[in-house]
Order: structure tokens, then C-alpha cells, then sequence
């Protein structure tokens, strides 16, 4: 296993010379016979996220992939990227199999570092819900008509349940991590409309940090995050975090005693105290 | 909107002018094991039965013992030696060098099955393909478990007759990963060609990958894939030429309307462990349903068209995670 590891670095320079200028880091080999190279969408820490296409040109695909790190041991660095890719990749399978709303496991390459998965057609709901509430400011709305943002956030709770429901907790619940697909039949008319903006099926995004848990204190700290992500984003939506937590009591078997240590986590923060 | 229905599936499908067409497997299939039973009851019957136990067991020992007794008598009521054209495709997969082209094609009523194995099993090089089986279910799990016996093997319920294939994605899907895999040099395989009935496996046991996909002595519908390779190009001409040559079957388009119509979804759910997916209620229970009642977010009822679609992306999943340890 060890000696296998080494070979691909001496590999790594022989490729050739980056072309693809946009890009920061080189994509694996399989990507560079492409006509047209996958479109750069974000940056994390670890991976970046390109628009690419699968098997077929129509097909559009989310490419995940983390570049090998130039500050770690070849063979750590190897290992830690396989384990994140297929745990990334089980989480994901296993959460479409039980009908958690998450993309789809394309295709992996855990030795080369990447993964792809389905391509969600629509926006992040920190977007759109800025989007919405910027247009209530604007029009100067300030009471009532929240019944759209209240079904949103009801829609987050119970997906969220439902992905807790099945033991996976996310790690990393934010705003951003949570997407609103385009229906192919909202889009028609007046899509610009606030009533419009948020609807669309809630989609959990970036299981990178996302393990398999059943602990009631695990669950607990993804809502806290997501409150807290809530409260930071959108401190005017806040004040409906209580629908988000409604939904999700009603959505699993268990949640109500997730909800009680809910009220633990608040008290302390997200990290345990290890003092005993 | 009706119109293009009716494109799609037009009742005189199944009855083409051309009077060898009329032999569809759906019309063909029923016909040809009574005759076969009637002709030699009890010797002709229990011959092919082992045979098919030898190929359960995965006794690949005796190549000679599976196609010996093959299909003796079977298949008379069939359009044996028709040199149809074969309908080859060339697909060129996304990320894939120019240099890796696949050539597909899709044959029913095969004939000739058990030499195609054989010449498989011999390493025979001009034999290089892909042969994955297509056929439709012949003997029901509960028939296939009164004829074998209890078993407590896991594939029990594995006849050999059964359609696996999803889709034209699921075929692809499983041809990119092996050419992926071959170009960066990790085959588990022999060749680039058992890498693709490899990779449709959802596990790692390459034997019982090549049982459940690959070409059995009895296999009348065959989807047949040629990668071109720079070590040795493939032009679609020449696959064409030798399969037009050396196939005895009759070849239909490789399109997900004919791969529908005979694959077996309950097969295909149990060889990918997708039984336990609850659309509607995961992990919840009643109240879940409740919730989803209220159309929160719109999942729960599903168009047999999306419930296709989700059985496809979990497929490909399930293919994409073969052989994830760590």
C-alpha cells in the first residue's frame, strides 16, 4: 500500500503545462482532454466545485475535486483524500436511497481526488432569501405576507429531519449548503415575483463534513449551526427559525428529544466542554 | 402533445411489415421453452438446468460442460441465420480521449450465444467485446428456487434470465468507469472489455459480476460493446463487419425505450440493495407522511417516468461506489 502510494508524484510534473489559465490548480488527467474545460463555480478549503458534463455533453455534472495538498506527507495526503471523497460519496448514495433530497453520486475517482455528482438547476437559499427579503424592503413591507418564507422554512426543517431521520448529520448546515431547485414549470411566468423566489424544492448540499451519527447531541449541533447561520445571514429572518423547528419535530421519530438538547447546545455553544 | 405520444409507442411496434420482425422475444420467449420441454421432456431439461448450476456456482472450470449442452433443440421456432445488419453506434464519452471510442450495439433472439462464451472463455482476441446480457426473464424466482432447491446463497433468486439494464446511461456509465480506470492503469480485470460487465457490478466479486451480467450459454438478448483503444483502434467499419459475420441474432436499436420495455426492475432493486428506499417515508414513519402531505416540498408522488429516472441515478450510485474501502 505504501510503496503503491509514492508513484503518482513524480507522475504529477510530467503532465503538461497548465493551460487552463482560469483554473488554480491542474484538474486530473481525464479532465484535460476536454474541448471545453469545466467552468470554475466556487472555491472551498479543501475542494473546488466546477460545472462539468457527464458521460454525454447534455448531461451537466458538479466535479468536486481537492487538488492534493503540497504541505502534506504524499501518502497522508493520498489517504485523507480518499477517505473524504467516499465518505462524501456514501452519505450522498445513501441519503438518495432513502429519498433525503441530495444530488446524485455520478462517478468517483477517489485516487485522483474527484467526485461528480448531479447538477442541481437552481440557487442557494442564502441567495434567494436575500433576494426576497431586499425586494420586501424595497416595496416596504413590514407585517404579514410571510406565509412563502414560513413554507421555506418549513420545507428546510423536514429536510433536514428526514436526512437526520435516516442517521446522517451534516456538519456544516448553513444557508449556503442548502439549494431551492428550479422547477421546470415555475420558471414560466412572472418568475421574479416575491412569491416566486422561494419556492422550489430544498436540496442539501456539500457533504463534505457529513457523517453517519444517530447521536441526539450530532443533531442537535447541526440545527444549532443552521440557527446560528440564520441569525448571522439573515438576522431578519430569525424571528421564523421557529418554523424550521417545527417542521423538524414533526419529521422524525425522535426529533423532539433532539429538539430538548437543542435548548442544551444554545446554552453552551457547539463545542462540548471537556473539562468533564 | 398526443401525436408525439403515439410516435413513441405505436401499437404496430411489435408487428413490423417485415414477417422476421414479428419475432420480438415478448412473442418469441413463450414459444420456444414449451417446445424445447415438450420435444425431450426430462434429459434435454435437467442437461441445461445443470448447466445453469454449474454457471450459479461459478464452476468456470468446466467451459466445455456449460456450452456443451446449450440450447440443444431450443430456438428452432426462430429466425436462425438472419445476417441482419448489425445497429452499431459510436458513442464518444465525455472526459474520455478522442482515441477511446465505443462502439454499442444491441442484438435479440441470439442464437449463437454458447459460441460467443466460448470464444470469451478462450481468450480467443478477435473476440474482444463487451457481451453483456440482455435477456428478458424466462424462469421466475420462485420456479428457479422449486428447480434448484433451497439455497441459502445470496443469489439465489439470480436467474439467469433476467434484464438488468436500466438504461443507456447505466451502459455508459459503466464504460466510462472502466475506461477510466484502464487508462490510469487499474484494471481488476483482464481487459478493458470484462472491466465493463466488472463495473456494472455493485460489488467487488468479479466472477459473480461476469454470472450476473455477462454472456450466459442461454442468453438471447445481447448488448454488445467494442472500445477502440490506441493500442489497438477499432473502426466502426470493422466491428460491424465482424459482428454481421459471426452474430446469429437480430439486431434492435440501442435506446432506452427498447432497454425499458424488458428490464426487470425488481431484479435490478435487489442486485443494487435499493429495496429498502421508502419514497415518500425514509427514515420517518406516518408522520412523515403527514408532513409530506401538506406538499412542503413537492417529493412523494412520483410519474413512473421520474421513478425511472431516480432508479437510474441510484444505480449509477450504487456503480460508483464498487469497491469504496478504506
Amino acid at each position: 500500500m505504501e510503496i503503491q502510494a509514492i508513484p503518482p508524484l513524480p507522475q504529477a510534473p510530467a503532465v503538461e503545462p497548465p493551460v487552463l489559465s482560469e483554473s488554480p490548480s491542474l484538474l486530473p488527467p481525464v479532465f484535460q482532454n476536454d474541448s471545453s474545460a469545466p467552468k470554475l463555480i466556487t472555491q472551498g478549503a479543501e475542494a473546488l466545485l466546477y460545472r462539468s458534463t457527464y458521460l454525454l455533453p447534455e448531461i451537466p455534472c458538479a466535479l468536486k475535486y481537492r487538488p492534493s495538498k503540497p504541505y502534506r506527507h504524499p501518502i497522508l495526503d493520498a489517504r485523507l483524500t480518499k477517505h473524504r471523497i467516499l465518505s462524501e460519496a456514501r452519505v450522498l448514495v445513501k441519503c438518495r436511497k432513502e429519498g433525503v433530497p441530495v444530488p446524485a453520486v455520478y462517478a468517483l475517482d477517489e485516487k485522483e481526488g474527484w467526485l461528480m455528482v448531479e447538477w442541481i438547476e437552481g440557487e442557494v437559499v442564502r441567495i434567494k432569501l436575500n433576494e426576497w427579503l431586499r425586494n420586501r424592503k424595497e416595496s416596504g413591507i413590514q407585517e404579514g405576507g410571510e406565509e412563502h418564507l414560513k413554507g421555506l422554512m418549513r420545507r428546510i426543517g423536514s429536510a433536514v429531519g428526514r436526512m437526520h431521520g435516516i442517521g446522517i448529520v451534516h456538519g456544516d448546515l448553513t444557508t449556503s449548503n442548502l439549494m431551492l431547485r428550479l422547477n421546470g414549470i415555475s420558471i414560466g411566468d412572472e418568475a421574479t415575483t416575491d412569491d416566486r423566489i422561494l419556492d422550489g424544492e430544498v436540496v442539501l448540499i456539500d457533504f463534505g463534513l457529513a457523517s453517519q451519527s444517530t447521536a441526539d447531541e450530532d443533531r442537535a449541533v447541526d440545527l444549532y449551526v443552521l440557527e446560528r447561520a440564520f441569525g448571522s445571514t439573515h438576522p431578519r429572518a430569525e424571528p421564523l427559525f421557529s418554523e424550521v423547528l417545527d417542521a423538524y419535530g414533526q419529521s422524525f421519530k425522535g426529533a423532539n428529544i433532539v429538539l430538548k438538547k437543542l435548548e442544551d447546545v444554545r446554552m453552551r455553544g457547539r463545542k462540548r466542554s471537556m473539562l468533564g | 402533445m398526443p401525436a408525439r405520444k403515439s410516435e413513441e409507442h405505436p401499437p404496430s411496434r411489435f408487428l413490423p411489415a417485415d414477417p422476421f420482425l414479428r419475432f420480438t422475444h415478448k412473442r418469441a420467449q413463450p414459444m420456444t421453452l414449451p417446445t424445447a420441454r415438450s420435444q425431450e421432456p426430462g434429459l434435454e431439461m435437467s442437461f441445461k438446468l445443470q448447466a445453469r448450476f454449474d454457471a450459479r456456482q461459478g464452476n468456470r472450470r468446466q467451459p466445455v460442460n456449460l456450452t456443451a449442452y446449450s440450447r440443444a433443440g431450443s430456438d428452432n421456432s426462430l429466425p436462425a441465420t438472419m445476417a441482419a445488419k448489425a445497429l452499431l453506434e459510436t458513442v464518444h464519452l465525455e472526459h474520455v480521449p478522442a482515441s477511446h471510442a465505443i462502439h454499442i450495439t444491441l442484438y435479440r433472439n441470439i442464437t449463437n450465444a454458447s459460441f460467443l462464451q466460448q470464444q470469451l472463455l478462450a481468450g480467443n482476441t478477435s473476440f474482444e467485446y463487451a457481451l453483456i446480457d440482455a435477456s428478458v426473464v424466462c424462469l421466475s424466482p420462485s420456479t428457479s428456487s422449486k428447480l434448484f432447491g433451497p439455497c441459502d446463497a445470496p443469489n439465489i433468486t439470480d436467474t439467469p434470465f433476467a434484464q438488468k439494464i436500466v438504461s443507456r446511461l447505466h451502459v455508459l456509465a459503466a464504460a466510462f468507469r472502466a475506461i477510466n480506470d484502464s487508462i490510469s492503469g487499474r484494471l481488476r480485470s483482464r481487459n478493458v472489455h470484462s472491466e465493463i460487465v466488472f463495473s456494472l457490478s455493485p460489488n467487488n466479486n468479479i466472477a459473480e459480476s461476469f454470472r450476473r451480467f455477462g454472456i450466459t450459454p442461454d442468453t438471447t438478448s445481447l448488448l454488445i460493446i467494442k472500445v477502440s483503444t490506441p493500442t489497438s483502434p477499432t473502426t466502426a467499419s470493422e466491428v460491424q463487419a465482424h459482428l454481421d459475420a459471426e452474430i446469429q441474432g437480430e439486431p434492435i436499436p440501442f435506446t432506452d425505450s427498447e432497454l425499458a420495455q424488458i428490464s426487470d426492475i425488481p431484479r435490478i432493486k435487489k442486485i443494487y440493495k435499493l429495496n429498502n428506499s421508502g419514497n415518500g417515508n425514509g427514515g420517518g414513519k406516518k408522520k412523515e407522511k403527514v408532513v409530506n402531505g401538506d406538499g412542503v416540498n413537492g417529493v412523494g408522488k412520483l410519474t413512473a417516468e421520474e421513478e425511472k429516472k431516480e432508479l437510474e441515478v441510484q444505480v449509477l450510485g450504487a456503480m460508483a461506489l464498487r469497491g469504496a474501502t478504506n
